[in-house]
This record gives structure tokens, sequence and C-alpha cells, in this order.
């Protein structure tokens, strides 16, 4: 994961592709003038690139740029041109099938969305003041331009329009969902009260032209853990709230909600996620197990199912799993959860990676040196994947096993919690799990991540990288390691179309970079 | 009187060469055998940089002027020799002998033409035939293997030739001379320019390229209008000197070739679970279809609409498009063997393994059962089956494109889709015909290296690697076989035969 996080640093400059060979080939010495690039997304499926270019300065003011849109194997398929604000940024570009939403940022003029058909022709903008714009919106845009990663606030709704997530500003720091039409015109919003004394931010869970549901996260100051969360559920074609349902509170023992699902076919939403103990911090506690939770589509409870750690969880652990898996098994790991994830068939597969807090040898050696380090470290152990079948019965706990790496904390982190300190180490991008390629309308998944042990057995020489991958096909679990070699000195893998990956590899000599991509799985 | 017996001496040669080359077919019984090795290339070098020492000096221009235009002809120069010295040029062998007498029989009819003419086969996939003005005419055998008759060849021949006779490069290079000046300044302005400068330099250099695309299309137009001239008196029939419009139209895409038959190639039933691969297809497409700015297009074109082309040489020879025939002419197919193999071959050695499935697959259609190209198609599907596993395939073989050819597109959607154990399986189909299976051919024995390699069969792979590790060396085999030992060394399996160690 960290070599490609590093790597992916170089994907702002890695996309001008130019022509066709075997693999896509492209010449650096374009790359000058790229100012952004990255991937058009529909319904969190990757449909192709595109790549944002400064053209020329137009006047005081203003400069020309360039948008070339790619499908997802590398194939140029049209250039346009716009005019916007000089040092203007693009933030993101989504797609929903029929029309483009682009999202431009300027420091001194705010936000601009604007949408676009095949053509290029302009359907519609909406602008937004940079005094309307709260710092924390601000905050994240900045944040991500300069780490090179992608804004991700923008989600079609089908082939009608598209949805906005936002932080907005009220006495300290509120939430807005935003609905816009395919010209771009602002149809409804929904947010929390201006007038709320609360920290409110909401993330969104699911979308489709029906319904949303949003998580919506409430607490009393920026500073404290203790949190209360909602699920929200919107009418996505007139945005008016159907229900709030709370996540437990405090008396009753809290649940967190890391994945919300609409299922059209049995009229149900399906809540998935973690529950607690009365009382506990669910930034700071462990959980006592698993929980699903089904909702009518008006948000009204029906069902509620929950597996402890101790007790159910661990009672199937030791029916099912062999005797080597169960030692990793049952070892006082946490467990970080990076994807739920739900096939046609109903079953429910978390996605989940093991970790614990442990004394590090070298970072005790360099505390007594004066250095920097924390004495504690976070190992990194293996990739587990819980399967609920469609009545929310556990029918799999399959634990992979994967090269156990530790992470050195920094001085001072030794006194987090275990729990916190894994949405920090996610936050980093130190885990080995490195993304989800999903297309939702085949029924196929492939979650990847990096394995640090690069032999593909005992006696087999290094690859370059070990990516393992677990497939969901049609609600059916497959796992595999893949070795991927390179001839280039540098070279990266990113996410590519849904069920293959692409391997970056640059040749200085040459001056240019090829892009390959290979199948996930046969 | 020297040179007219010298003329003779040629005419004679080249006629008698010719004439043997019709009167026999080739005989492609042993299988394709490529033109390999650096060819000698001296005499076409010491040519061409003669070509170049005797350039002639522009008096209309000064001598400021005659110093750049000396520069464009040094670039050149360059450039020719670069060509020249590749590993793609092929100057020896039937191919070349056939093509080049069918070009001494137009130079010879043609008299006022440079006798000294000479001609160049490049090995290369486009459908393109050029001179750079110095008498030297490349042909690239992917203009081969779309023709059909000899006809259509020598109208492609006599095209390029009037190119030269024209001293259509020579006049580009004075333009550019002449344009050079006045045009340096302006673009500097236009690029100091805080404001709009690349649309300032688009601007100002937009009529030039115009301009520049104009005077090309005209160009060809005037080489159709003389080539036809210099075919007629080479005493070809003015009836099938149109069938090399119909090739154009399908590089155009106006005329699709048809799309490959897989099902039949790999004799696969209904029942069979690769059948639907094989005739499945889909678009790639992932956001939609776009369409394409063309306002601009016609005008920037570098060769006007082979509509227009066709309409002018049918004046000329005053014969209406219905009047006109190309029949498929066996001598030539006899030869286009040697081209399409020469594709097939350029594709395997520079690893453009999809290119090679198509363009063997395609060669088979037309020399169906084809030893070679069966070869060929079991050795790419073996590559592929390790090349897939092995998760580089990526590397060699191409993802689906819009500006493919469909026929091209659907090939690259099949490799795609297959998976490794498919690949290998229809790679041992291929060679299930006994007559193509020969433990003599190279290639057979690399590709049954694979299979064992495949299989696992760890002892029968070293044996074969063994018996031809000697014979790979050089071959465009060498560096596929040297992979897979890489890997099989690496993987930990060690040597069971030590002899070769």
């Amino acid at each position: 994961m960290s070599k490609l996080k590093v790597t992916l640093a170089a994907l702002a400059f890695s996309l001008a592709f130019g022509s066709s060979a075997q693999s896509t080939v492209m010449n650096v010495l374009n790359l000058k003038s790229a100012k952004q690039s990255g991937e058009i997304v529909e319904s969190n499926k990757l449909v192709g690139y595109y790549i944002f270019y400064f053209k020329e300065k137009a006047d005081k003011k203003t400069s020309t740029y360039e948008i070339e849109l790619f499908d997802d194997n590398y194939n140029s398929l049209k250039n346009f041109e716009i005019t916007r604000p000089k040092n203007a940024n693009l933030l993101e570009m989504v797609f929903n099938g029929e029309v483009f939403m682009l999202h431009f940022y300027d420091q001194k003029t705010g936000y601009e969305f604007v949408t676009y058909d095949r053509t290029g022709k302009q359907l519609g903008s909406t602008k937004i003041a940079v005094d309307n714009i709260s710092r924390w919106e601000l905050q994240r845009a900045a944040a991500n331009l300069s780490a090179n990663t992608e804004n991700v606030t923008l989600y079609p709704t089908g082939s009608t329009g598209f949805i906005r997530q936002t932080f907005t500003k009220n006495k300290k720091l509120g939430y807005e969902i935003v609905a816009y039409n395919n010209e771009a015109e602002e149809v409804w919003s929904y947010g929390s009260s201006e007038t709320s004394t609360l920290v409110e931010t909401a993330e969104l869970n699911d979308v489709n032209e029906e319904l949303l549901a949003v998580t919506v996260y409430k607490k009393k100051n920026n500073m404290t853990r203790e949190m209360d969360l909602f699920c929200l559920l919107l009418n996505t074609k007139s945005g008016k709230l159907i229900a709030e349902v709370e996540m437990g509170n405090e008396t009753a023992g809290r649940q967190s909600l890391m994945k919300a699902f609409v299922d059209g076919k049995t009229q149900k939403i399906v809540l998935m996620g973690e529950f607690y103990k009365p009382g506990d911090d669910m930034l700071k506690d462990k959980s006592l197990g698993l929980y699903m939770r089904e909702l009518s589509l008006e948000g009204k409870d029906l069902s509620m199912t929950q597996y402890k750690w101790k007790g159910d969880i661990d009672k199937f652990k030791n029916e099912n799993l062999d005797e080597e898996d169960k030692k990793d098994a049952n070892k006082p790991y946490y467990m970080f959860f990076h994807n739920v994830i739900r096939s046609e068939n109903g079953h429910l597969f978390l996605i989940g990676e093991q970790f614990k807090k442990q004394v590090s040898g070298m970072g005790v050696a360099s505390a007594a040196l004066g250095g920097g380090a924390s004495a504690f470290e976070i190992l990194i152990a293996n990739m587990v994947v819980i399967e609920f079948d469609e009545k929310n019965k556990m029918v799999d706990f399959d634990l992979i096993q994967k090269k156990k790496t530790p992470v050195l904390l920094e001085a001072g982190m030794g006194t987090w919690g275990t729990t916190y300190l894994g949405y920090y180490l996610n936050a980093l991008g130190a885990f080995d799990y490195a993304f989800t390629s999903s297309d939702r309308a085949a029924d196929k998944y492939n979650i990847v991540y990096v394995d640090a042990n690069r032999r593909e057995d005992k006696e087999s020489a290094k690859s370059d990288v070990m990516i393992g991958v677990i497939n969901i096909d049609g609600g059916k679990k497959t796992e595999e390691r893949i070795p991927i070699n390179t001839k280039a000195r540098f070279w990266w893998i990113q996410p590519a179309k849904p069920g293959f990956i692409a391997v970056g590899e640059y040749y200085r000599k040459d001056k240019k970079i090829e892009f390959r991509m290979e199948p996930l799985t046969y | 009187m020297k040179s007219e017996q010298l003329r003779f001496f040629i005419f004679f040669f080249c006629i008698a060469g010719s004439l043997t080359a019709w009167s026999q077919q080739y005989d492609r019984s042993g299988g394709f055998v490529p033109v390999t090795g650096k060819s000698d290339n001296r005499d076409l070098i010491d040519y061409v940089e003669l070509m170049y020492r005797e350039r002639p000096y522009n008096s209309s221009l000064s001598a400021v002027q005659n110093t750049q235009l000396k520069s464009h002809y040094k670039k050149r120069l360059e450039a020719c020799k670069e060509l020249l010295q590749g590993d793609d040029v092929i100057v020896s062998g039937d191919l070349f002998n056939y093509v080049n007498g069918i070009f001494q029989k137009l130079l010879l009819a043609n008299p006022e033409i440079s006798q000294q003419s000479k001609l160049v086969l490049y090995r290369n996939l486009t459908f393109n035939a050029f001179t750079m003005g110095n008498n030297v005419v490349f042909v690239h055998v992917g203009l081969l293997n779309k023709l059909y008759t000899e006809e259509e060849l020598a109208f492609v021949l006599g095209h390029e030739l009037a190119h030269n006779a024209l001293k259509h490069a020579e006049s580009n290079m004075i333009s550019q001379v002449l344009q050079n000046d006045t045009l340096k300044k302006q673009i500097s302005q236009a690029a100091g320019k805080t404001y709009g400068n690349v649309t300032a330099l688009n601007e100002l250099l937009l009529p030039t390229i115009l301009a520049n695309k104009e005077q090309s299309r005209r160009n060809e137009y005037a080489s159709d209008s003389l080539g036809i001239l210099i075919y007629l008196k080479a005493g070809y029939d003015p009836a099938q000197s149109i069938g090399f419009f119909q090739a154009l139209d399908g590089e155009e895409g106006k005329a699709q070739e048809p799309p490959l038959d897989l099902a039949a190639l790999f004799n696969l039933q209904e029942t069979d679970p690769l059948y639907k691969k094989a005739i499945a297809y889909r678009k790639a497409n992932s956001l939609g279809i776009f369409e394409k700015d063309n306002e601009m297009e016609p005008y920037l074109r570098s060769h006007p609409y082979d509509a227009d082309r066709l309409k002018a040489v049918l004046r000329i020879i005053g014969l209406t498009e219905e009047q006109t025939f190309s029949v498929r002419d066996s001598v030539y197919m006899s030869y286009r063997y040697l081209s399409d193999g020469e594709m097939v071959y350029k594709c395997l050695r520079d690893g453009l393994l999809s290119r090679g499935f198509y363009y063997s697959a395609k060669m088979d259609e037309v020399f169906p059962g084809d030893i070679f190209t069966r070869n060929s198609l079991a050795f790419i599907l073996t590559e592929l089956s390790y090349m897939k596993d092995r998760r580089i395939s990526g590397k060699y073989i191409d993802t689906q494109s819009p500006n493919y050819e469909e026929a091209y597109d659907r090939a690259v959607f099949f490799l795609q889709s297959l998976v490794p154990l498919e690949a290998q399986a229809l790679s041992e189909k291929l060679m299930e015909d006994k007559k193509v299976n020969s433990e003599e051919v190279l290639m057979n024995q690399v590709t049954k290296a694979f299979w064992a390699f495949q299989h696992a069969d760890y002892s029968q792979y070293e044996l074969r690697y063994d018996m031809i590790r000697e014979a790979v060396k050089g071959t465009l085999y060498e560096p596929f076989l040297l992979e897979v030992d890489r890997y099989y060394l690496t993987s930990g399996k060690k040597r069971i035969t030590n002899n070769n160690k």
C-alpha cells in the first residue's frame, strides 16, 4: 500500500496518453502543461480518465484550458477547450452515463460546477463564491490539491443529475447535501441547521435514483471523540427527509455505520457496522461485535442481527477455521474494516484487516538514542473476509494470510487507543489494503491488497510486488496472489477498469511512461 | 552509346527476371522464411549520399536561403540513412525481386524518369509507400498486404515515381525555406505574447498549414496523373488500374475488412465452450460514443479523398468505373504470401502479439491451412497463455480502441477474453494437424517447450530447452525463451538436466 500511495503521486504527471501501441505510451515532455488528472467514476465504477491542461493566459484574469477525456482503455476520446479564471483547478469529474459534471476551484473566485454533454457542449454552470464556502471545505480542496489526491464529493444519481456533499458554515461545522440536475442547476439541498451548536458532518453512503443513505456524525466539538451517529434517508428526487435513524446512543450503546445499502428488490435498507457497550467510545473502545440492521424504505426498524466477537464469532472461527488460521484468528488483533460488499444474492462481505499495537524494538532503541519514534508500533497482519448470507446468517470467516508488517508510530502516539490508531493508519494509507475495483452491474468486485511476502512460494525469487486479490463474483469468493514484475526502474500500480490493475512504468532514458493493464483474475 | 547498351542490358535482365517470376508461382510448400539478418545497404546509402552531394544549387534563392535549403537536404539524408540502416529494410529475396521487377519494368518503359531510381521494401505494418525525393521509393509490406494484383502495385509505384519526377519533395523544401524568414519572426512575436500566445500561434500557422496541405493534395493529384501515364506506358491495362483505390477505401474505414472467422479457424463447434468467445464481441465504449470534430478535416488532409482521386484517374484513362475491373492475380498473391509473412515476422519480432495473431489469422484465410500461419498462431497463443499467467500480457496485446478497424478490434476482444488455459488449448488444437506439427520447424520446437512449461512438465521443458537453446540464438524466439527460462529459474525450479550448465 505504501508503495501504491507513493506512486499514486506520480499519477498527477502520468496521464498524458499518447499513441496506442501495445501498452499505452506517453511522452513525458507533454506532461508539463497537465495541471490535474484523475479518474472518471460512474456509480463507483472507473469508466475513464481526464487530464486538465493549461493552454494559455487569455487575459489578466482568465486562462484557457483544455480537457481531454480517455476511456477506460486509455484511448483518447475527446478534447474540449474552456476558459476559466487563471489558476483554476479541476478538483473532480464524474459521469452519470449521459453528462459529465466538473468541479472547478479557484482560490479567488471559489467553486464552479459545470456540466458537459459528450459533444463538449456546456449544459450549465453553477458558481459558489469563495465567501460562501466554508473553511473546512476549502481546506479539504487545498489538501487534496497539494497531495495530488482526488476530491470525492460528487456522485451521479442515475442519468438525471448529481449529488454533492459539502461542509457548511454554521456555529461550528455543518454539512449540506446538494442535488443538481444535468444543467447544473440546484434542485434541492438538505443540511444541518445553521443554528446548530454541534459539529455535524455527513458522508454519502449509497445513492440511487430513489433514495440516498447518508451517515451523519454529530459531536459537541472537534476535539471530542464522543459522537452520535445517524443514518439519514433522503428522497433523491425531492430531497425530503424520509427518516433520521439513530445509530444507538450513550445509554443503549452506539453503533458504527460502515455501509448502508438500499435494496430495491427487497424494498429494504440494510445497515452494517459494529456495536458497542453502553457508554463506550467508538473511536477508543473495541466493539462488542458486528450487527446488521434492516429498515423499511421509510426508515422503520425491521430486524437487528448481532454477532459478538466473543461468543458468536469466536465459536464460528473455532468450528470452521483450520488449525493454522485459528492461531492468527484467535490472537488479540483489532480489525479495521475497509469495505463492505453486497452481492446480488444479498450476501454481505466485510473486508477487514487485522492490526494490533505492540512494543517496538526499533522504537525503544530509537527512543533510547533520543530519536522521535514511539516505543510502540502497529503490526498489520492478515486480511479477513466475513460473509453473511441474505438472511444475515454468518456463513464464512476467512483469514487470508499475508506477511505481517510493522508501522512505527511517532513519539506520543503510543498512548492513543488502538481503535483510533486504526483510523489514523487508514488515513495515512499504511494498511496493505489498496483498493476495491467494483462493477456493481456485473456483480463483480475485486479487493486488492499488497502482500509484503513477494515470493510465490518458499523457493521462488521475489517479485517486484505481490498483490493479493479477493474476488467476489456473483456472490462467490475466491482469492489469489499475483506477482507483478517490471523491467522499468520506476514503476507503480494503480486502479484500472473493473477486473484489472494498471501497471505504470517510467523509462527515464526514453522519457516515456507506459501503462499496461493486467487482469486481476481469470 | 554506352548508356544505351547498359539500358538494354538492364531492360533485358529485368524482363527476364520478371518473366521468371511471373511464369511460376512462388513455391511455399516449405512455409514462409523471412528475409532476416541485416542487409548490406552500403550501395543504397552511397547512393543517397551521392544524391545529397549532387543536390542542385537554386539560383533563385539567396545564399542564406541556399544554406537553409542545404540543411533541409541534410536532414533528409540523415532520415533516409536512418531508415536504410535499420533492421526492417528488405532489399533481397524473392519478394523484393518480384516487386523490383515491376519497379524496373515501369522505369524502363519511362526513360524520361531517372533510371537510377531505387526500390526499398520496408517491414512496416501501415498501408503506405513514400519517397523522400531522392529517387528512393520505400514500399511498406503493410501496403502489399492489402493489394491483390500486380496492376494495383504498379499503380502505386508509378505514383511514387511521379512524385520523384515532379520533384515534389524539393519544392516542399524550397517553400519551407521561402516561408522561413518571415514566419520565424512572426512565430517569435506570437510566442512572446503574454495573453493568447497559443491562439496567436495557431492563427498564424493555420494559413501556412492549410496552404501546405492544399499543395500536398495538388501534388497527389499531379502524381496520380503522371503515375497513371507511367503505368500505361509500361503496358499495364487501364481497366485494372483503379483496384488500388478499393484498398484505400478499406484503409479509410469505408470498406471494412470482414471479421476473422475464429470459429472456423479453430474448428469450434457450437457446443464447444470457446465457441461463444469466438463469436462474442462488445465494442469498448465505457464513456459512450463521441462525435469527432471534423469541420477542418477536409482542409487538413494531406491526400485528397480517394473518391475524388478515382474520378480524376478515370477521366485520364477515359473509362467509367463500371468499365474497370480487378481480378485476384494468382502470381501477385503467391508473392503476397511473402509480404504477409514478413508482417507476421515483424509482429513476432517486435512483440506485437495481438497484431501478429490478427495478421496470421488473416493470412490463414488467404492461404488456408498454411504451415507458417498455423505455426505462428500456435506460437502466439502459447506465448499468450504464459504471459497471461505471468500478468505481463498487457505489454504484448492491445486493449480495445474505437480507432481500430472493427475486424482487428474483434480480434483484440477475443484475445483479451481468453484465460491462459484456453489460449494454451487453442494452441494445441492448431497443432493437431500433423502436417503443421513438424519437429523440423524451430518455431514448433519453441512452442512445444512453452507447452511443456505451461503443463508444468519441467523435465520435458528442460529437454526441449536444451535442444533448442543454440538454435534460437539471434532469432526472434530468443527473447521469449529467455524470458520463460529466467522465470523458470527464479521460481525456484532447479534444473534436472545439468549437461548444459
